[in-house]
C-alpha cells in the first residue's frame, strides 16, 4: 500500500490495528490461562503487558508517517463544521479577507501589467539599458546619437554586445503611393529602426524567415527589408505563411519582408506593441533628419546591451563613461559635459515620464495595503471571538492531554481555511476588479499594451498575502487561546473574568486600528475627490463640448512637403465651406493630450546663444490660421496667423501671456518684439499673444507656450480640429470631415478620432483613476471597520448582559443604558478619530504633487471624514446598545 | 522476571525484530514471544514498543504484511521480510557486530592496563 491509500482507508487500517492488538491480547491471555491463571487475572495480566490500547494504537498511528496529514484532514474536516454552524460570522470574514485581498490584488495586477511585467526577450532581467545625459544631474535618462552609439559599441570592453533602436511610426499599405487601388486605406503603425544586432541582443529568433544581415544596416536608404511584427502579420496579412520575400509599403515606398517576429515579443518597450522593424539604416525614410546619423547632438537612438560574463554593471558603467570622456574630448560642442548611467531594463523603466505611474503604483499598493489591514483585523477580531466562545472546549481538551503544539496547529489550519476562501473570493473580485479597471482607460490612440489580467506572478504573491494573513492573523488569536487558564476555565465563565476583560481590551484595540486606518484611507479618499471636482471646474483655456479632432498624417502615404501643405489648405477650407462647420483648423499636438513638444532654447533679439545646455526651453505648438478661432481660445492682443505667413513672409509667433509676462515683462511689451530659438533660427515676430491655459496637464503652474504657423513649418502628421456649430451634430460632423478627406486622397487613413469631451479625458485620467480607486478603498475601510465595531459593540453587549440586568434592577433607565454602551463604543471610536487625523496630517504631505488645487490638510475633507467617521460609528454603537437597553432584568440575572 | 533485566539499547529492537521475522512468515505475538524466550528473559522487550515498531519497518517497506489463519484458526496480521528487509538485516547485523567486536576489544584492553 502506498501511503497516500493507507491515507485514503483509514477506517480499514484503524479495523486492522484493532483487530492485530485484540488478537495480541487473546493469544496472550489464553497463554496465561494455559499456564494456570484465572481468566480475570490472565485478562489482567495481558493488558498490563502491552500497555494501554489507546496509547499503542497512537503511537502505531505515527509510526505510520502519515500522521501529519491526517490530522491536518482532520483539523480541515472539523475547521469546516465549525465554520458552517457560523455562516453569518464566516461570511463576514470571508467577504472581509476576499475583498481586502481582491482589491490588493487588482492594484498589483494592475500595476504588473503596467510597469512590472518583464519584457518577453531572452533572460530580461540581464538586459541593460544605458543612458546618456548631462553630469550636474544626478540621473540622467537621454537618448543616444547613432554616431555616438556607434563609438561605445565599438570602443567598449565590458559589453558582450550593444544595440541600438529608434521609435517610428509608418503608414503601411499594400499598394503604391500613388496607383494605389481605390479605398486602399492605409494605417499607421509604430515600429522601431533598429541595428543589425539587436535581435541577437534580445535574444529572439523570427519564426518565419530572417531577422536583418550586418549588410542590410550598413549604407543609408539602400536596403529596404522589413521583419514583422506577428500581430500585424495574422491581422493584415491573415498569417500568410509564405509573407517572407513578399513586398508591403512603408509610407508608400515599397519593402521586402524578410521575417516575422514571434507572438510574445513586442519590441523594445514594456508599454508600445511594435508592429514592424527595419534596419536602422532606413531611419531617414521614416522622419528623421538626413543627417540622423552623422549629428552627435541629433540623439534619437535608445541602447540595449548584455554585459560580458562576469562583468558587474558599475564596472561597464565605468568602461562606458571612459568612451564618453574621450568622445567629449574629440566632440566638444555635442558631447562635452556628459556622461552614462547604465540600468537594468527593469529599473529603467522608471525614467522621468514613468516617475508618476510608479509613484502612483505604489501608492495605491500602500493604500489598499491599509485597508487589507482592516480586513485582517476584523478577521482577528473573529478568531478572538470565536476562542472566547471555544474556550471551554480548548480547556478541555489541554486538560485530557492534548498538546499546546496541536491546539495550536488546530486554530491556525482553522484561520489558514479561513484565509484560503478569502484568497479565492479576492481572486474573483481582483479579475472583476482588473476589468474595471481597464474599462476605465480611455481609448488611446496606440497600441499599448494594457493586459492588467492576474498573471502567475501575481498569484504567486495573492497566495502568500493570503497564508501570510491567515498566519499573523490565526497566529495572534491561537497563541492567546492556548495560554487559557485551565482551572478557570473549567471551572465556569465567571471566573474567567479576567481573561474575558484582557481579550476585550484586545479586541478594542483592533477597532481602534481599524478606525485609525480608515480615517487615513477615507482622508485619502476625500483629499483625491476634492482634487477631481477641482480639476473638473479647471478652465483648459479652450472649450471642448463642441470639438471633433482625429489625426490624418499624409507624410504615411510620401506626400512630400508642397503637397503636404496643399493637402492641408485644401482640406481646411474644404470643411470650413460645410454645413453645421462652425470653423476647422489644425495642430500638430494637441494641448492635454499625450504628446508633447518642446523648443528651446529660446534667445530673445539682441542676445547671444546660452553655453550648451543651459537656457530656457517652451512647449511648442504648430497651428494654422484660425486654431485660436475653433478652440475658443480667445487672442488678448495681435492678430492671428494666415495664408500668407508662409517661407516667403518673415518669420512670426504667436506666444501666451505668460511667455510674454516671464520674458517682457507683459503682453504690451511683448508685442512686436523678436526672439530665436539657439543655434542660428531666423528671429520671429511676436504678432499675437494668447490667453493662457493648461498644456501638460491640469495640475501645473501657468506655463510659457508658443505657436508657430503652420505654413512656415510644415509637418505631416497633424490632429485636424473641427469646432461644431452644435453640440448635437458631432457625429455628423466625423461623417463630413471623412467624407472630405476622402475626396482628397481615398487611402489616407484617419485615427484617434475623439468628440467633444472625449479630448478631456486623458487630462482627467489621473484624477478620476485617484478619485476612484480612493473612494473604493475609503468605503471598503468604512464597511470593514464598521462591521468590526459592531461586532466588538455585540460581544460587548452579550458579556455585560448581567452587568447590565442588575444597574436596570436597580432603577437605571433606558437612556442610561444607551448611554453607557454608546459611550463604551464611542470612547474607541474617538481614539481611532485622534489617531487616524494625526496620521493623515503626517502621511498626505507624499501626496502633494498629485493634488489639483486642495491642501494636503485640507480642512473640509479632514472635518467632513471625522465627521461622516462618528455618524457611522454612532449608528453601528446604537444598534447593539437598543438591544442591551431591552435587556430584561429577571432574565439577565437568571443567566449564569 | 528477573532483577538483572536491562533495557533494550537504543535502536536494537528493529534490528531484533527483523531477525526473527527472517526466518519466517509469523505474526506479532509471536515475534514478542520469539524475543522473549531467545533473549532468555534477560533483554526486556516491552510489548507496547513491539507494534509501533513493526509497523514503523512495514512504513519503511523492510516488512511486508498480509492477514492469514492461525494454525489454529483465527485470523492474524503476518509479517514477511522483504528484498529491502533482508538487505538492511544484512547491513545492520553486520553493523552490529563490528560495534560489539569493538566494545568488547575495548573492555579486555582496559582490563589489561589493570593488571
Amino acid at each position: 500500500m502506498r501511503w497516500w491509500q493507507r491515507l485514503f482507508r483509514r477506517s480499514k487500517q484503524e479495523a486492522e490495528l484493532e483487530k492485530e492488538l485484540r488478537f495480541h491480547l487473546d493469544m496472550h491471555t489464553s497463554d496465561l490461562i494455559a499456564r494456570g491463571h484465572s481468566p480475570e487475572e490472565a485478562r489482567r495480566q495481558a493488558r498490563l503487558a502491552l500497555g494501554g490500547p489507546e496509547q499503542v494504537k497512537e503511537r502505531c498511528r505515527d509510526a505510520r508517517g502519515t500522521r501529519w496529514l491526517e490530522d491536518l484532514l482532520q483539523d480541515l474536516r472539523y475547521g469546516v463544521r465549525i465554520f458552517a454552524k457560523q455562516p453569518g460570522l464566516t461570511a463576514i470574514a470571508v467577504l472581509a479577507l476576499g475583498l481586502g485581498i481582491g482589491v490588493n490584488t487588482a492594484i498589483l495586477s494592475t500595476v504588473n501589467g503596467f510597469v512590472l511585467r518583464p519584457l518577453p526577450v531572452e533572460k530580461p532581467s540581464e538586459l541593460i539599458e544605458p543612458f546618456w545625459g548631462r553630469k550636474i544631474e544626478n540621473q540622467v535618462w537621454g537618448p543616444f546619437s547613432y554616431a555616438n552609439y556607434v563609438d561605445l559599441r565599438d570602443q567598449n570592453k565590458t559589453f558582450s554586445d550593444l544595440c541600438a533602436w529608434s521609435e517610428i511610426s509608418a503608414g503601411i499599405s499594400s499598394g503604391e503611393s500613388r496607383n494605389a487601388g481605390d479605398g486602399e486605406r492605409a494605417e499607421v503603425l509604430w515600429g522601431e529602426a533598429v541595428s543589425a544586432n539587436y535581435f541577437d541582443v534580445m535574444g529572439v529568433k523570427p519564426i518565419l524567415g530572417r531577422d536583418f544581415t550586418r549588410d542590410e544596416d550598413s549604407t543609408p536608404n539602400a536596403h529596404p527589408v522589413v521583419v514583422l511584427g506577428n500581430q500585424l502579420w495574422q491581422r493584415r496579412f491573415n498569417s500568410d505563411a509564405a509573407i517572407v520575400g513578399k513586398t508591403i509599403y512603408l509610407n508608400g515606398l515599397p519593402f521586402t519582408v524578410v521575417g516575422v517576429m514571434p507572438e510574445s515579443f513586442l519590441g523594445s518597450t514594456f508599454y508600445l506593441r511594435k508592429a514592424f522593424f527595419v534596419p536602422s539604416m532606413m531611419a531617414h525614410t521614416f522622419g528623421r533628419r538626413v543627417e540622423w546619423n552623422t549629428d552627435r547632438g541629433y540623439a534619437t537612438f535608445k541602447l540595449y546591451g548584455r554585459l560580458k560574463p562576469g562583468v558587474k554593471i558599475a564596472q561597464a558603467e565605468t568602461d562606458l563613461n571612459l568612451v564618453a570622456a574621450s568622445l567629449a574630448q574629440l566632440y566638444p560642442t555635442e558631447d562635452a559635459e556628459t556622461k552614462i548611467q547604465l540600468m537594468t531594463e527593469a529599473d529603467g523603466r522608471f525614467a522621468d515620464g514613468t516617475k508618476v505611474i510608479e509613484y502612483g503604483g505604489l501608492l495605491a499598493l500602500f493604500v489598499s495595503g491599509l485597508v487589507l489591514l482592516v480586513a485582517c483585523a476584523n478577521v482577528a477580531n473573529l478568531m478572538l471571538a470565536r476562542a472566547v466562545t471555544r474556550a471551554k472546549e480548548i480547556g478541555i481538551r489541554l486538560a485530557i492531554g492534548a498538546s499546546r503544539w496541536r491546539i495550536v496547529r488546530q486554530l491556525l489550519t482553522e484561520s489558514l481555511l479561513l484565509s484560503l476562501l478569502g484568497g479565492l473570493l479576492g481572486w474573483a473580485i481582483a479579475y472583476e476588479g482588473t476589468q474595471v479597471i481597464r474599462a476605465s482607460f480611455p481609448p488611446i490612440p496606440y497600441p499599448a499594451v494594457m493586459d492588467f489580467t492576474p498573471d502567475g506572478y501575481v498569484l504567486k504573491w495573492m497566495l502568500a498575502v493570503s497564508l501570510l494573513t491567515g498566519v499573523i492573523f490565526g497566529l495572534a488569536p491561537a497563541l492567546f487561546v492556548s495560554r487559557t487558564d485551565l482551572v478557570a476555565v473549567i471551572k465556569g465563565a465567571a471566573a474567567g473574568a479576567s481573561h474575558r476583560s484582557r481579550r476585550l481590551n484586545l479586541r478594542g484595540a483592533l477597532v481602534v486600528a481599524q478606525v485609525t486606518i480608515s480615517i487615513v484611507v477615507l482622508i485619502c479618499a476625500g483629499l483625491f475627490i476634492r482634487s477631481l471636482g477641482k480639476a473638473l471646474k479647471t478652465d483648459p483655456g479652450f472649450r471642448s463640448e463642441n470639438l471633433v479632432t482625429m489625426m490624418i498624417n499624409p507624410g504615411l502615404l510620401a506626400y512630400d512637403p508642397g503637397a503636404i501643405k496643399r493637402f492641408f489648405h485644401e482640406l481646411q477650407r474644404n470643411l470650413q465651406a460645410q454645413p453645421g462647420v462652425r470653423a476647422a483648423s489644425l495642430i500638430n499636438e494637441m494641448p492635454l493630450a499625450v504628446a508633447r513638444i518642446s523648443s528651446g532654447p529660446i534667445v530673445k533679439e539682441g542676445e547671444i546663444d546660452p553655453p550648451p545646455n543651459k537656457g530656457v526651453y517652451s512647449d511648442t505648438s504648430i497651428v494654422t490660421p484660425r486654431y485660436f478661432d475653433t478652440m475658443q481660445m480667445p487672442l488678448v492682443q495681435g492678430r492671428d496667423f494666415t495664408e500668407r505667413d508662409d517661407v516667403e513672409a518673415p518669420p512670426v509667433v504667436i506666444v501666451n501671456q505668460e511667455f510674454a509676462r516671464r520674458f517682457y515683462g507683459g503682453a504690451d511689451n511683448a508685442m512686436g518684439k523678436r526672439f530665436r530659438f539657439a543655434q542660428g533660427t531666423p528671429l520671429m515676430e511676436i504678432i499675437g499673444i494668447a490667453k493662457d491655459g493648461r498644456y501638460r496637464s491640469l495640475y501645473e503652474d501657468p506655463q510659457t507656450y508658443i505657436y508657430l504657423p503652420f505654413y512656415q513649418r510644415s509637418r505631416a502628421g497633424m490632429t485636424l480640429l473641427i469646432s461644431a456649430q452644435s453640440g448635437g451634430a458631432l457625429p455628423e460632423v466625423v461623417a463630413t470631415a471623412r467624407h472630405e478627406i476622402a475626396q482628397l486622397d481615398r487611402r489616407l487613413p484617419i485615427y484617434g478620432v475623439m468628440l467633444g469631451k472625449e479630448n478631456m479625458e486623458f487630462a482627467y485620467l489621473a484624477p478620476r483613476l485617484a478619485a476612484g480607486m480612493g473612494t473604493t478603498f475609503g468605503v471598503l475601510a468604512l464597511v470593514l471597520a464598521t462591521i468590526g465595531l459592531y461586532s466588538v459593540m455585540m460581544y460587548a453587549v452579550s458579556q455585560r448582559t448581567r452587568e447590565i440586568g442588575i444597574r436596570m434592577a436597580l432603577g437605571a433607565q433606558v437612556r442610561d443604558m444607551l448611554r453607557l454602551i454608546v459611550s463604551q463604543g464611542m470612547r474607541m471610536v474617538l481614539i481611532g478619530i485622534v489617531l487616524g487625523l494625526a496620521g493623515a496630517f503626517a502621511l498626505t504631505r507624499a501626496l502633494g504633487s498629485l493634488l489639483l488645487g486642495v491642501g494636503t490638510t485640507d480642512p473640509v475633507t479632514f472635518v467632513g471624514v471625522a465627521v461622516l467617521l462618528v455618524t457611522v460609528a454612532l449608528l453601528a454603537c446604537y444598534i447593539p446598545a437598543r438591544r442591551a437597553a431591552r435587556v430584561d432584568p429577571l432574565v439577565a440575572l437568571r443567566q449564569e | 522476571m528477573t532483577p538483572t533485566k536491562s533495557d533494550l539499547p537504543q535502536g536494537t529492537l528493529d534490528l531484533l525484530i527483523l531477525k526473527v521475522v527472517a526466518l519466517g512468515p509469523v505474526h506479532g505475538y509471536a515475534i514478542a514471544q520469539r524475543l522473549d524466550q531467545v533473549s532468555r528473559g534477560v533483554v526486556q522487550v516491552p510489548q507496547g514498543s513491539l507494534y509501533p515498531a513493526l509497523h514503523r519497518l512495514e512504513n519503511r517497506g523492510l516488512l511486508s504484511a498480509d492477514w492469514d489463519e492461525t494454525e489454529t484458526g483465527r485470523e492474524a496480521k503476518f509479517y514477511r521480510l522483504t528484498r529491502k528487509g533482508r538487505a538492511q538485516l544484512e547491513t545492520e547485523a553486520a553493523g552490529w557486530q563490528r560495534l560489539t567486536d569493538a566494545v568488547s576489544l575495548i573492555l579486555k584492553m582496559s582490563e589489561g592496563g589493570a593488571k
